[in-house]
């Protein structure tokens, strides 16, 4: 299997300062191997420290109970479902599945036309602010949206792409457009 | 992105979807902020632009 890497940078929170990473137009098995070594036991002790100060489990994260390895294997050799990771420091930081084939645009102006649909996207839980209080990389989300758009552009699809929120994200997807998120990273 | 609502087909989960023209103006403002965090990090050499050639 043929990766393509792509030079992006992040932000190093601590250093304010971007650092160069890539962007990989797979999730390879060194991916699967960092959500199991690393993104599993730290999403776990994020949650523990969670319940430990009293929070409610419906501010947990909604993606905790993802299991990339299988959404992987179940999509194993499927043209119309690319995957895109963020590598860092040696690690990934951040993993997508798309679909190009599945989905249509819904909005009036556009309804009917393929789109590329984001099935599953997730950042590393060191770089989540609701699982610690000193992210370590910023702008693995907008990079992550910015690969998908491009997937689309190639595929002749104009631009296009459509996902369904989980609720802890819907202010990063509806600023996405209005340079919040994306103002600094 | 264009928030459709909830979509009851799909847990509740709210819809969203980014048309062409955002798309377009996304893509370059990311151009533009790669462009200045590479200065900033000044590896120019060899770098190989995220999203092909401009």
């Amino acid at each position: 299997m043929t990766v393509r890497v792509r030079q992006v940078h992040l932000l190093n929170v601590e250093r304010c300062q971007p650092e160069p990473a890539e962007l990989w137009d797979a999730v390879t098995e060194q991916q699967l191997t960092d959500w199991e070594n690393e993104w599993v036991p730290e999403l776990l002790k994020a949650i523990e420290r969670l319940e430990r100060e009293g929070i409610e489990s419906r501010h947990w994260p909604q993606s905790s109970h993802w299991n990339w390895r299988k959404k992987v294997e179940a999509l194993r050799g499927m043209l119309a479902s690319p995957g895109f990771s963020i590598v860092c420091d040696g690690l990934t930081q951040g993993m997508m599945i798309v679909d190009t084939v599945k989905k249509r645009c819904r909005i009036d102006n556009q309804k009917g036309k393929p789109l590329v649909y984001v099935e599953f996207v997730e950042n590393a839980p060191w770089n989540r602010r609701e699982l610690c209080d000193s992210p370590r990389y910023r702008g693995v989300g907008s990079i992550l949206m910015r690969a998908a758009i491009e997937l689309s552009v190639e595929s002749e699809f104009g631009g296009r792409i459509g996902l369904h929120s989980l609720s802890q994200a819907h202010d990063f997807y509806a600023y996405l457009w209005h340079d919040g998120p994306w103002r600094r990273f | 992105m264009t928030d459709l609502g909830a979509d009851s087909d799909y847990q509740g989960l709210r819809y969203f979807e980014m048309m062409p023209e955002q798309t377009r103006a996304l893509v370059e403002k990311g151009k533009e902020r790669e462009r200045e965090r590479r200065d900033e990090d000044g590896n120019q050499q060899g770098v190989v632009h995220p999203y092909g050639a401009a």
